[in-house]
Order: C-alpha cells, then structure tokens, then sequence
C-alpha cells in the first residue's frame, strides 16, 4: 500500500513539475531575445555559408588590423565623442568678470547634493548605462575608475511606491582609461558629507520627472548634522565654488502644474526649492566666485540666479551622458570656449507658457457613457484628452511674437493676461529669463553679411518649386582665446492684424563655424529653404487648404538666439529697440519672385491640402474652443479645457475607433501571391525603391508571410521562406546608444564581433547624453557624426534598426520626456534628427525617429488625444519630421536620400489614432514628404484596431517578446484578439479584403527596402539560415521537461506494477 | 464522508480550490475585451474538467478502494488541467504583465486583471499541491 502511494503520488507531483517546466520553457521562448538583451546571453545565430560582411563594416578606428573588433577603441571613441557632444552643447548663460574659465589648480569647493550624484541619463527611456566619469572625476582625475561609478537608477514598486536603487550593471571589471581633467583639487569635506547624506536623500545617475516632485537636497542643518564644522574647509577650497542644480526627465511621467511636495518653498516643480537657494547662498560664503551648474533637460526657472549678482557664471550642462562630465570640466577649466545656444526658451515662471494653460490630466465629462473603446493591449486612455489652444505659439513662438507686439503696439500685447513675472504689464524682460538660441562664449565674434544672400529658385517638372536663400555670414573671432559659434538664420513673413498667425519670428536655419583662432575669419554659408518661412491656411482655397507665402516684406537676420536676431529685424525695420539693422536683410516677395501657393506643392510633387481637418475639436463640435491669436492677445489666451462634453456622434464613434471595417468579399485576383518567380530578398541590395524587382520579390509571398512581416514589427522581425529571409533580431532602442551590450551582439558571425570572454564585453553603448545637449550644439556636423558612431555601434551589437531618436517638439517644458526630445524648435529638431539619422544610415543603421507625432505629454500618453489646428500640427511638430524625412540636404540629382525608419506615437491626433491615420500616415508621411520605411507604432499600441492601422500606412506593430513565429505566436494566437467590433484577428482575415491586401504589399515593400538598406544586408545571401544555439536557460527548461517527464513515466510504470502486485496478492 | 480519510479531504478542497480559481478566471475575463483571452471557452473548460476529475478522485476510491486506477489518472488529469489553465493565464498574458511592472504601471485596468490572474493562478497552485499531497495519502478508511 505504501508504495502504490508513494509512486502515485511521485507520480502527481512529476506531473505538475512537468507542466511547471512547459510553461517557463513556453515564456522563455517567446522571449528569447529580450532575455538575450538583458542576460547578455546568445540563444540564436544566423549564419550562411558563404563570405559576407562586405557591405558595412566599422571604422578602421575600432578595428584591429586583422579586422577583429577592438572595444578598447570603441569605449575610447564613444568617451571622446561624448566629452565633445558635452562641451558643443553645454550653454554658458551668464559670465560676470569673465569668472570663467577657472584655471587649473584652482581650490574648489562643490555644493548641493547633486554636485555629488548628477543627473547624467533619464531613469527610463534613454538611460545611461555602466560605468560613468562623474563630476568630482572629471574636475580633479586624470584617470577613470570604473569600477566605483557604475550608473545607478531607481526602480519603483508601482504598488507599495516603495524605490529601490539598482545599478545598470552588476560590476565592470574591464579596461580603466586615462583622460585629462580640469585639475582641481576638491574641498572633499563635503563629499564625504554629500556621500553621507545620499543614505538619506537618494539620488541616481538616471531619475526621472515625478508629478509630486522634491528635488531632495539636503538643508544647511542636514549638512551640519554631518559634520558641524564643514564651514572651516571653505577657506581652503574658496578659489570658487560650484553648485549643481538638477532636473531629471524621463518616459512615463510629467511634471505636472504645482505638482511639489508641500514645505519646500517651491511652488512649481521646475523652481527652485528653499534648500536649493541655501546651497547657494552656502556657496556665497564659501567663495566669492559662485557658478551655477544647471543640470537639467527642461527649462529650470533662474531667472533669480540671472539677477542675482553675487552669482557669478551660469553653465547649462543638460543630462551630459556617461563621460560628458569630461566635456564640462573642459569648458570650466578653460580648454575649450563654450558654444552652445539653449534648445529652449528659458522663461522666468514656466506656467506663463500659454500651453501650460491645458496641461496634464482631462477626461470628457460624459467620456464613462460614451467611450467604450478599452484601448488594446496596452491599455488606452481613451477617454482622455488635451486641448492645444496656444495654437502656433509653442515655446519661443510665443514669447518673442507677443514682445515684438508690445514694441509695435498690436493685439493687447502688453495687457496683463498671461502675465506671470512681470510686475505690472506683460513686459518680456521680466518674463523672459535666457531667450531661445542664446549662448555665451569665452571669445566675443563679430558677424557681418557677406554680401547679399542668394536666392536660388527653380520650378521642378513635377510643379514643386525649389526656393532656398544662401546666406552668407563672415565671422571673425574679435576676442582672445580660439572658439566656435553658432551662425542661426531667422526669418519673418509679414503679418496681417487679424490675417493667418504667423510667429514673429523663426529659426530658419543654422550652421556652426570652425575653430576660429583670434583674429580668424570664417565666411559661413547658411542655406534657408523658403518652404519654412511659409504658413498654411487651412481656408486656402474654399476650404481646400495649402501653403501661403503672403507677399510682402520678408526678413531675415542672424542673431544670438532669436531675441537678438528678433531685435535686429526691428531694428531694420526702424523700431527702437537695441539691435543692429545690418544683420538683417529684407526681402520683398510677390508673385514675380515666388508664387503665393509656390509652396503648396511637396517636393515629391503631391498636392498639399487639408489631411488632419479632425485635429481640430472646432471641426465637429464648431465654436468650443478659442486658439490663442496674435490679434488679440488677451481675449483669446487660452482657457483650461477641462470639461469638454462629446455630443457630436460622428466624433464619439471616432474616439471608439470605428475607422475602418474589413471587408469580406472583394475580389482580390489583382494581388498577386506565391508567384514562384524565384526572385530572394538578398539580391536586393542597392536596388531603388521604384525598380520592379521589388514587385517581383513581393509577389513570391504568400498573404500569410506578408501579413507577419506587416504585423510583427519587433525586435525580433519574422522571416518568410519564399524569400529567403529569417527572422532576426533587428531593432533595439534608444537616441543615446544601441540598447545591447556588446557582449550580447545579435549579430556573433560578425569579423568584428566582440567575444563573450572580452573583459569590455559588458559594455553598453547607451552612453550618450540627452537630446537637448544634442540640439544646444547647434552643430550639424556633430550630429551627424553622432548618429554615424551609434551606426558603428549597431554593427557591434548586430542592430540594423534604432528606435530613435526622439522628435517630438518640446511643447512645454513639463513634459516628463523632453529630454529624449531635442527642442521647441522644429527646424532646430529635424536638422538635429536628419544629421544624426543620415550619419547612422553610413553604417546600415536605419535610425526610426519617435514618437510620430504628438506625443506632447506622457501623462495618459497612451491613447491621449491631442486637439489643435492644422496649422499647429504642421507647423510646430510635423516640421521637424518633414524637415528630417525629406532630408533635402543630402539629396543630389541622381538620388533622393531620405529617412528609413520611424515609431509612430501611442497618442491621436483629434480623435483618430495616428497609428490609423491615413492623413498622417499615408497622405502626409509617405505621399507629401515621399517616406519609404519602416512605419512601426509603439509597443503593444492599438491591437484592437488591427484592420484600420494595417490600411493607414503604418508598416507593422512593436512586437516585443513576440518571437517564435510559426510556433508558439501566430496570427491565430490571442495577442491580437478583442478587436473592437468583437472579432478576432487570423490569418485569413483579409482574404476577402482588396484594400487591406494591397495596404500589407505597401507595407512589406517598405519594410523590405529599408532592410535592404541597412547592415541586416552584411549577412544575407543564399544559404542564410538561423541556428538555434544551447544557452543555460534554454538547456535547464528542456533537461527539466525530459527528466520530470522520464521521471512521471517511470513512476506512474512503478504505480501500476505496485498496483498490479497487489492485486495479484490480494487475490 | 464518514469514511473520508485525509487524500479526499484534501482532493475536494482541492476543488473547491478550482472553483476559486474558475470565478477568478471568468473575473479576469470579463474585465475588458482586450484582456479577455482567445482561448477563454477552452481554458475555462479546462478549469471545470480540472474541478470535475478532482471530484471524481473523490468518488473513486469510495468505489474501488484507495489509490485505485481510476482516482489516479483523475488526479493526475487534474493537474495537468489546472497547469494548462496557469499557462495559459499567464502566456497570454505575459506581454502585459511585463509592461505593469515597466512603462505601462498606469494601466489601472490592466492591474485589474492582474490581481485576477494572481488568484486564479495561486488557487490552482494550491489546488495542485492538494491534489499532488493528495495522491501519497489514503483516501477512504481501508476495509476490514
């Protein structure tokens, strides 16, 4: 008896075992590369055999001479490349007695928390990662320590709020490097007290925004508590002292108006807290050199340390990045002049903005009744909303056109409304701290014309017009020690009182000189597309819609920023304001010189009209919402929307997603599958998007191959054997690196592929700072040469596609993940994006810029609907798209160059999805500006939808952890089930569908072409295949199911002998 | 029942366990259609074919006497029942429960079906582990 229970019961419990082992093994599977990623594991391989790698390689700087990677290179470049990104783009704001540079040598004292624990990376989204140069290293070293600064970050427990701080990686034990520091010796007094106080105040490398923000720093009585006499080593370290303001920025939260912990003598949570302000006034008595870092993405109010004149420098430094800090001791210490210009307005209390008007959380008041749509996997917010009344007048928009209207006397410009800083009328000085575009130097420049600019147009055969103005600026450094600058074009179009808004001002374009010696001149040619300085008019033509360029008075200037280039506009059209009229040139346009509709056909020759009417809530609920207008100021500044109530059905059904309704009887003989032509994937490369071969290809596909590759869009991108691809591993994040440390390559055959026993091996690229310290550097060429080394850096990590960098528009500086994002700015933004996504295409990496479009807030970004006119859209935050996409700047007669990649937001535009908005995605993205790529949305983003997103233009979903097509995730499988009208997703479910199956050809034609551009091609040809390779956890869940399973067998043979005896015994 | 020795006792709380475990699945069903699962007839039929062999594992031995064949293959076939509906809980739900616990915490309805995930897959566990604790003990007195 005791053994038929014994065996039975080993039997049960094997059973269990069994089906425990089955499911891990399931889960681990289907998330086999992600778990790659993060474990730095190899579980599969694509190999062929044949010699390949001939396509991309990486420099020969990375290389060892037998063309083996070398890390050690490759870290020494990515440190050299980010001290440079942080000296270009670090923005000196104020310098009073020229207290910097301070020499080396100097005795330094450095105060406030942050000083110690910098903000470096963002706590999600682009986080840095492994080991860092901090501040103390980089201002008193001369040689890295890795091993101690490692990058760390918090993680929240969503549940409890309870914050554990984790490091980015376990321990380096790889190579150190020698750099050359600031040379200061440091008062390590209150590093030893700072070191103390993080057990209390924790800070991380890598922090986000939060929505009840506290900075954390420490109070003069937490200090003393530590040590009462700190104050006696400021005598020894009083050459000067530097304080570190921080701000940090990061994906899933926002800042949020008043959002501040109560007590801290801050009202908003980019002021400065009362323990803040005593840092500084610590600072005052510890030197009488005091210098501000202001360590920050967003736009921190300091409009009281620009006044203040016992604070004597001002260093903007961003989120520096891994090794940044190497790039601000540079510009502290004097080795490089600082030449930066800021990325965004810096205004003396952010909620003057009039976007903060309608910032954060709003829900339609009837949205419980009436929204019934749940969102998808992700889970979406369907029944929010922001309204975007501030219309065009986003970030310096605003300020610098209701400044130019007080001086000019127009549109109640100087009443009070609006007026958050100002002491009586609404007065710019007051409300303005440090302008768009402006930065100081080490070096004084003098700019002159050089010349008249040159206009160059020419109407194109296919009735686009090309109009660019050369200007040419000669720049001669006036002052004492060598120094860059930036060289930034403004323009103005003429503006009607009541007429189209129009900004008072605009960055048009913008290059950046060379080292310029004392006394060196450098003559900057700077080429301005005209189509930037037009407006649309969504009443063009009854209606219709289109560009306009008003004949009139053109200007334009160059400037420090756009208040100087404003003022110099001004002054040339005789008002009295300080500025200098002969860098200003005015143009008069008419129809002689360019058509006012010149601009209303794109360059591929499309014909531009109204594609986005619904962005605007006024379009189905008429006469709701007032846009903010320049024609008067104060009677339209914007209201907060906060009880906006659906009536229009139309518009209620948008919002539940009834787009688009699969059909189920068409004829669909027109398209053409399982063609057997024999045509395979790797002969493709080079081939032009138009040749027919592509069609040739397509054609070999079966629906079902097509419909894979257009729905399962990553990281891992399926094959399609009629093709002869397989499915890889292709895209990864992020803007500040590729996401994969190197020891984890997805691409192992590679000559260059750094080995597991490496001791660099766990390096991970992302490393770089964030966006805006990008966009400061006001340097194309750097950009670009950013993007080429993250190219570099892909061919490493074996990722032929980055999902990155982001190119939304600062719409206001709460937006929790402005630092992933480059400026308010969209020509600042999309030449940034285009110099960094054309330098990654050098090495095959097609960089997809995120988050098309209109992600302007995080909170409830999933599914939020942003609410604007056309106008707005097209001219703030689609410019910067537009501007990367066409990517005008690299096009030659025989080629149009263009971006390859893109991630479309989680938000709408109005009530539609973007991931299903055919204007966006098909009319706009691909027919105006000619795209042709990889259109994916954003992770898990509109599942229940599936029909209209697959027919909007959108090439494929962000899949991540869907891997094992074929197997154990199909298109039969329960990812896309619960679409909103009740039915389930299959492989047949466009069979009957015309529409939907010439939408997936589209689709795959552009995800096959951008592939066909990128390193993926180093590993394809004939006899490309994938290996599945033995890795610890693959090896422990199959020796677990055969050994549990072995075991169930035997035990339950034992069970039944047991049983069988006993009954031979009993009878 | 008089004669229930300690494996029924322990098999019918490991139905009972089930049907917690089935409420709870049903629950995390018909909180929102995007989180419903595809399979939901198959699993739930599974879950009630999991609570029927543990009560057949209960009638059984009454029948044929203790660790009989019948009891046997019933509790086994509950595990497996119930395992299958764990595994289907939760891998087709995975890609949302990642996201929870990283960029998507805020999803409020997505935590609601977690919770329900969380109770369906621990009533299952235990009732598992009741069944398995089950299979080593007697299930009914022994005759004389």
């Amino acid at each position: 008896m005791k053994r038929t229970g014994l065996w039975r019961g080993l039997t049960s419990l094997m059973c269990f075992l069994l089906a425990l082992s089955m499911i891990a093994g399931q889960a681990l599977e289907a998330n086999a590369q992600t778990i790659d990623t993060y474990m730095g594991t190899q579980s599969e391989r694509t190999v062929s055999d044949g010699a390949l790698y001939d396509k991309f390689k990486p420099s020969d700087e990375v290389l060892n001479a037998d063309g083996t990677g070398n890390s050690h290179a490759l870290i020494q470049k990515a440190i050299d490349l980010n001290r440079e990104q942080a000296y270009e783009g670090s923005v000196l704001l104020k310098n009073e007695n020229n207290v910097l540079p301070l020499a080396s040598g100097a005795n330094v004292t450095l105060l406030g928390i942050r000083s110690h624990k910098p903000v470096l990376g963002s706590a999600f989204g682009v986080k840095v990662w492994g080991p860092v140069i901090n501040l103390e290293q980089a201002l008193r070293d001369s040689k890295t320590n890795f091993a101690n600064t490692i990058a760390d970050s918090a993680s929240t427990n969503w549940q409890t709020g309870e914050v554990t701080i984790g490091l980015t990686m376990n321990a380096w034990t790889g190579d150190e490097f020698d750099f050359d520091g600031a040379g200061y010796n440091l008062n390590q007094t209150m590093i030893d007290i700072y070191e103390k106080l993080l057990e209390t105040y924790h800070h991380e490398y890598n922090e986000g925004a939060e929505e009840r923000f506290d900075p954390r720093e420490p109070s003069v009585a937490d200090i003393a508590a530590v040590n009462a006499n700190y104050k006696d080593s400021f005598k020894q370290y009083g050459d000067a002292a530097i304080v570190v303001i921080s701000r940090a920025s990061g994906e899933s939260h926002d800042y949020l108006p008043g959002g501040v912990v109560e007590g801290l003598g801050m009202d908003e949570p980019l002021a400065l807290s009362q323990n803040e302000r005593d840092a500084i006034a610590l600072a005052k008595e510890a030197s009488d050199k005091v210098i501000v870092l202001v360590n920050s993405s967003a736009s921190v109010e300091i409009a009281e340390l620009k006044n203040d004149p016992e604070i004597d420098a001002i260093l903007w430094i961003g989120a520096p990045g891994a090794y940044g800090m190497l790039g601000v001791a540079d510009i502290l210490c004097g080795k490089v002049s600082p030449s930066g210009g800021l990325f965004d307005i810096f205004a003396a209390k952010n909620m003057s903005a009039p976007a903060m008007q309608n910032m954060g959380n709003f829900g339609y008041t009837n949205a419980a009744e009436l929204i019934t749509r749940g969102g998808g996997t992700f889970g979406g917010n369907t029944g929010r909303y922001i309204m975007e009344a501030e219309g065009i007048y986003v970030g310096y928009r605003y300020y610098e056109t209701r400044y130019y209207d007080t001086v000019v006397g127009q549109g109640n410009a100087k009443s009070k409304t609006g007026a958050y800083a100002s002491t009586g009328d609404w007065n710019y000085d007051e409300e303005v701290a440090y302008g768009f575009g402006y930065g100081l130097s080490y070096t004084t420049f003098d700019f002159a014309f050089d010349g008249d600019p040159v206009f160059d147009v020419q109407k194109n055969k296919n009735g686009s017009v090309n109009a660019y103005a050369t200007f040419n600026v000669k720049v001669t450094n006036t002052g004492s020690v060598a120094g860059k600058t930036p060289v930034q074009i403004y323009g103005q179009a003429p503006y009607t009182l009541g007429g189209i808004e129009k900004s008072a001002i605009q960055l048009l374009n913008y290059e950046k000189t060379k080292l310029l010696q004392p006394g060196e001149s450098e003559t900057v040619a700077v080429k301005v597309d005209l189509e930037y300085i037009a407006s649309y008019d969504s009443s063009l033509n009854n209606g219709e819609g289109g560009y306009i360029l008003d004949p009139g008075a053109y200007y334009f200037a160059v400037g420090n920023g756009a208040h100087d280039a404003l003022n110099n506009v001004m002054v040339k059209q005789g008002l009295n304001v300080a500025g200098n009229a002969d860098l200003a040139y005015q143009k008069d346009i008419d129809e002689s010189f360019l058509s006012r509709t010149a601009f209303s056909v794109s360059k591929t020759g499309e014909k531009i009209t109204n594609q986005l009417p619904y962005s605007d809530w006024n379009y189905y609920q008429p006469g709701e919402v007032t846009y903010l207008s320049r024609a008067d100021w104060a009677g339209t500044w914007p209201k907060t929307y906060d009880q906006m109530t659906l009536t229009n059905q139309e518009f209620i059904d948008l919002l539940n997603g009834k787009y688009y309704t699969i059909a189920k009887n068409d004829d669909t003989s027109s398209v053409i599958w399982e063609e057997g032509n024999g045509t395979k994937f790797y002969e493709m490369w080079g081939e032009d998007y138009n040749s027919e071969k592509w069609e040739e290809l397509i054609n070999n596909m079966t629906l079902e191959e097509a419909m894979y590759l257009a729905t399962y869009g990553g990281p891992s991108i399926p094959g399609a054997s009629t093709i002869g691809t397989v499915e890889t591993y292709m895209t990864e994040n992020a803007g500040n690196g590729v996401a994969v440390s190197l020891n984890a390559s997805k691409d192992t055959s590679a000559p260059w592929a750094i080995p597991v026993e490496d001791p660099n091996g766990t390096w991970h690229p992302e490393v770089f700072g964030n966006s805006p310290l990008t966009a400061s550097t006001f340097n194309p060429d750097l950009c670009y040469r950013l993007g080429a080394f993250v190219g570099e850096e892909s061919l490493f990590a074996g990722i032929p596609i980055l999902w990155g960098p982001g190119l939304n528009t600062h719409r206001h500086a709460y937006n929790g993940r402005n630092g992933e994002y480059y400026s308010e700015d969209p020509i600042l933004s999309g030449v940034t994006a285009m110099e960094f996504a054309i330098g990654a295409l050098k090495y095959g990496l097609i960089a997809a810029p995120k988050h098309y479009a209109f992600n302007d807030q995080e909170t409830n970004r999933s599914g939020v609907a942003p609410y604007m006119t056309e106008q707005r859209a097209r001219e703030v935050e689609l410019r910067a798209y537009q501007y990367a996409f066409e990517a005008t700047k690299y096009d030659t007669d025989s080629f149009d160059q263009g971006m390859r990649g893109l991630m479309v937001s989680f938000s709408k535009i109005g009530p539609i999805e973007c991931t299903a908005s055919v204007g966006l995605m098909t009319n706009i993205l691909a027919k105006e500006w000619g795209f042709r790529g990889y259109a994916v949305t954003d992770i898990y983003d509109d599942f229940d939808i599936y029909g209209a997103v697959i027919t909007s233009g959108t090439t494929c979903y962000d899949t991540r952890g869907m891997s094992g097509f074929y197997t154990n995730t199909t298109l039969d499988g329960g990812r896309f089930a619960g679409q909103i009208d009740g039915s389930n997703v299959d492989a047949h479910v466009f069979d009957g569908d015309l529409k939907a199956q010439e939408a997936i050809k589209a689709s795959v034609h552009k995800i096959l072409f951008a592939m066909s551009q990128s390193n993926l091609m180093n590993r394809y040809d004939a006899s490309t295949r994938v290996e599945k390779l033995p890795v610890a956890w693959r090896t422990a869940y199959q020796a677990a199911e055969w050994g549990f399973g072995a075991l169930g067998v035997l035990f339950a043979i034992l069970y039944v002998v047991a049983k069988l005896n006993k009954k031979k015994e009993e009878n | 029942m008089k004669n229930f020795r300690i494996g029924s006792w322990l098999n019918l709380f490991a139905a009972v366990a089930g049907i917690v475990g089935l409420i709870a699945l049903i629950v995390s069903n018909s909180i929102s259609s995007a989180y419903a699962l595809k399979s939901a007839g198959l699993v739930t039929v599974m879950a009630i074919g999991g609570i029927l062999l543990a009560l057949v594992a209960i009638w059984s031995p009454t029948k044929f006497g203790n660790h009989d064949f019948i009891s046997t293959a019933a509790v086994v076939g509950a595990i497996a029942l119930f395992s299958a509906v764990i595994g289907a809980m939760i891998l087709e739900r995975i890609l949302m429960i990642a996201g929870l616990f990283s960029y998507n915490s805020q999803n409020m309805t997505g935590w609601s079906v977690f919770y329900a995930i969380v109770v369906c897959a621990v009533a299952l566990v235990i009732a598992n582990v009741a069944l398995i604790i089950g299979a080593f003990t007697k299930s009914v007195k022994e005759k004389a």
